[in-house]
Parts: C-alpha cells; sequence; structure tokens
C-alpha cells in the first residue's frame, strides 16, 4: 500500500512539475533560441597567405 | 604604406569557430571556395584537384553544413565535384544547377536542427546572360542554369511552416541579392558571393539580412541571431591575423599537401642546383642595363621566390604566379619544368617578353609597366595602400 502511495506521489509530482515547466527546461528553452551561422565567400583555393 | 599583411589561413577557421560550438553553429559558403581561375593549364590540374580536396577535407573537419557550388568551381569539372561530394560526403548544394535533362544535379536544400530549432539553407547561382553563358562554357553544356527566384521560391514553399530560419547561399552579386530578398518570401539571411563584397553591417532589405565576407578566406562572416521571435541580429566580419593561433591539425594538413606537390613538381628527389648557382633570366639584360639590374638585386622582386621556400610554398601554383617569371606563360616560368633561372620577378615580369629584344634589338614591349599590371599581384587585399601609396612604391623599385 506504502509502494503504491510513493509512486502515485511521484507520478503526481513530475506531472505537476512538467505543467508548470521545470527549471532546467527553461534554460534549454532560452539557449535554443540563438544560432550563430559563420559564413564564408569566395575562398577560391586559397588556404594560407603564400608569405 | 601598408603592405606585407597577409591575412588568411583555415588553420585560423577551426580555432576561432571553437567558441560557438555550443551556441547553435551553422557553418556555410557562398561558392567559388575551390578554385579562382577561368581556366586550369594541364600542368596545374594535378595541383589543383589536390588543393581543391585538401580544402573539402579542412571544410568537412570543421564541420561545414552547406557549400554553395560557383562558377570557378566548375572549372574542376562537374564529375570530380560529384566524386569529392560522394568520397567525404561533401555538402554542395545549388537549386537552380541543372544538367541536359533538366535534372538538379546538386541537393537543392539541406535542413539542420540546431538547438530547438529547424535551419533551412538553400542556394543558387545568378541567372545574368553572363553568368549563364559562362557557366555553359565551363561546363561544355553539361550544366545550365534555372531562374533562381523561381527555384528558391519553390523550395521555401515546400518548407513553409517547416522551419525556424532559412538561409539562402547566392553567386550572384549584391545587385542580385537585392532582388531575391525581395522578391522571394520568407528569406532570413542571404549569403552572397562572386562580387567579394565585406559587409562588417549587414544589408537590411526589409526582414532580410545581406551579407558577404570577401575573398581568399581573409575574413570569416559571424552573424549571431536570436530566434525569439525578434530575430534580433549581430554581424561581424572577423579578419584571420596573427591573433588568432593556427590550429594543428589543419597546418599538418596543408603541410601535407605543400608535401605532395612538392614531390610531384619537385623532381621526386632529383637533384637540382642551388639556386645561388644558377644564372638567372636577368643575367641577359645586364650587359646593357647593368645599373637596372644592380637596383633590381636591392628590391623585394629579386627575393620573391625565396619567401616562398622559407614557408614550403615553392610548388603552390597559387603563390608562383605571381613569386615567378611569366608564370604558365610561353617560354616562361611553368609548373612541370620549374626553371629556377625564371623565379623572383624578373624583368620581363614588367617589361614583357624579351626574346626579340634580346635577339634582334627590337624594341622591349612595355618599356613604362602601367600600375595596372602592378596590381595583378599587389591586390587590394595583399596591400591595401599600393595604388595610394604608389609614388613611394615606385621609388623603391626605380630603375
Amino acid at each position: 500500500m506504502k509502494r503504491v502511495f510513493v509512486f502515485a506521489f511521484l507520478f503526481v509530482s513530475i506531472a505537476a512539475l512538467l505543467s508548470i515547466g521545470l527549471p532546467t527546461e527553461s534554460s534549454r528553452a532560452a539557449d535554443g533560441t540563438k544560432i550563430t551561422v559563420a559564413y564564408s565567400s569566395n575562398v577560391m583555393g586559397y588556404t594560407e597567405p603564400c608569405g | 604604406m601598408e603592405t606585407g599583411v597577409q591575412l588568411g589561413g583555415l588553420y585560423k577557421k577551426a580555432t576561432y569557430l571553437e567558441q560557438y560550438r555550443n551556441q547553435g553553429l551553422v557553418i556555410v559558403d557562398s561558392g567559388d571556395l575551390l578554385n579562382e581561375d577561368e581556366e586550369i593549364p594541364e600542368s596545374v590540374q594535378q595541383s589543383a584537384r589536390l588543393k581543391a580536396e585538401l580544402i573539402v577535407q579542412i571544410y568537412k573537419h570543421v564541420g561545414i553544413d552547406a557549400v554553395n557550388v560557383g562558377d570557378l568551381d566548375l572549372v574542376l569539372g562537374i564529375p570530380y565535384l560529384k566524386e569529392l561530394e560522394k568520397k567525404h560526403g561533401f555538402p554542395f548544394i545549388s537549386a537552380n544547377l541543372v544538367d541536359e535533362n533538366g535534372a538538379h544535379i546538386f541537393q537543392r536544400y539541406v535542413t539542420k536542427k540546431v538547438n530547438d530549432k529547424n535551419v533551412a539553407i538553400l542556394s543558387v547561382i545568378g541567372d545574368t546572360s553572363e553568368m549563364t553563358s559562362r557557366v555553359s562554357e565551363i561546363t561544355n553544356g553539361a550544366a545550365s542554369v534555372q531562374d533562381p527566384l523561381e527555384a528558391a521560391d519553390s523550395i521555401l514553399k515546400e518548407l513553409a511552416g517547416k522551419v525556424d530560419y532559412v538561409i539562402v547561399l547566392t553567386h550572384q552579386g549584391t545587385n542580385r541579392d537585392w532582388v531575391i530578398a525581395r522578391r522571394v518570401e520568407g528569406i532570413d539571411l542571404v549569403v552572397g558571393g562572386h562580387d567579394k563584397q565585406k559587409t562588417a553591417d549587414p544589408f537590411e532589405a526589409e526582414d532580410t539580412l545581406i551579407v558577404q565576407a570577401g575573398e581568399k578566406g581573409q575574413h570569416l562572416g559571424i552573424l549571431e541571431v536570436l530566434l525569439d521571435g525578434s530575430k534580433t541580429a549581430q554581424n561581424k566580419l572577423v579578419p584571420f591575423d596573427d591573433s588568432i593561433a593556427d590550429n594543428a591539425d589543419i597546418k599538418a594538413m596543408i603541410s601535407q599537401y605543400n608535401e605532395e606537390i612538392a614531390e610531384i613538381y619537385g623532381g621526386g628527389g632529383e637533384s637540382k642546383p642551388a639556386l645561388a648557382d644558377v644564372a638567372l633570366r636577368v643575367s641577359a639584360c645586364e650587359p646593357c642595363h647593368a645599373g637596372q639590374v644592380k637596383t633590381w638585386h636591392t628590391t623585394a622582386h629579386a627575393h620573391a621566390y625565396q619567401t616562398l621556400v622559407d614557408k614550403s610554398k615553392q610548388f603552390d601554383p597559387k603563390c608562383l604566379a605571381c613569386h615567378t617569371t611569366r608564370f604558365e606563360q610561353p617560354e616562361g616560368f611553368s609548373m612541370k619544368q620549374q626553371q629556377l633561372e625564371l623565379v623572383n620577378v624578373q624583368c620581363e615580369s614588367c617589361h614583357g617578353f624579351a626574346k626579340e629584344h634580346l635577339a634582334e634589338m627590337k624594341p622591349i614591349p612595355t618599356p613604362k609597366p602601367d600600375i595596372k599590371l602592378c596590381i595583378k599581384c599587389h591586390t587590394a587585399d595583399r596591400c591595401p595602400t599600393f595604388e595610394q601609396d604608389a609614388e613611394e612604391v615606385f621609388a623603391k623599385i626605380k630603375h
């Protein structure tokens, strides 16, 4: 009986946390809003300066 | 006068990008990545292909996501580009390059999930009459160019509602970039190419930004965008100078290339006389122009080849073109022959081929060379103030 109660408590707790949004989820979402585009153009076969 | 400041080095790109690895990094290139020349002489084909493969390997090592195919890339041949694509899983894309049957030659676009966001990258090449005829000529009719606006629009309709950010890599020049940015709905960023512009401050075509990162891998563009609804962006062009450390892995890859071309063009260990023991071509001019030749020996032109030797670049055609005399011209320095008597920037580099002048005392082709000849090598990217400081520069070689 006690075991059932513990599982039920855990289930309700997790559901409650998911519904309000975990703090870790929020910070991941914040990081996920940024992208960095690194771009190059007209490299034309140059790997390094000649001299 | 600002000379000798040479930016670049793909090994710096890898180092610089490390700081962005966990920041939703997307790496792209707008084309003309692998080659500079409209024609590749047969003698340079092998090194040009090795160089192209080296760059492909370096870009893969760095984590490239998409590369547009430029007209100068096509000079290497579509079969070779497809070979590189297959061998290295290289992400060439083009939405409007098609074969004789109208089928797309490369992938039309790629998508990448970055953090929680879907980024689409597509690419087009320009359809001016100049570009379309050039593509047809370069590929012997194996490729043609479709309307870039229709090609981009068609992909964006397919992707509608599925992506959070759209990057279009173009190879057509900035004027045309404004057209595609304004006329095709849904583009967030145009990364341009072909006209070698440097845009530290992006152009803003309503909601679309237009950028380009100069040429010869001297700068890397970095655009940081917040996809929080505002699409706030910060852009910078990073010069690859000595403040950025060289990545050892990429440095080693380039060194290996230098060794390979030395093996191919350097005679495979065949003994050659020391450069100091070789009578340079200039000695033919000396009997009548002793004073001028004496002055020449004191100039940087007389030591141009040694600067390549010091960096193990003396077999790289990209470098030899400006550090030898009449590179790949009739009876000039050639990759196959590697004539030491024709190294350095000797009299004929500026005054023209002197064969008839020497044999029959006919006038030298170019007694007073124009500065236009000088800036073929002393380009704005290598010597930013060359034209401005012309008087001071010419004083150094006055003879």
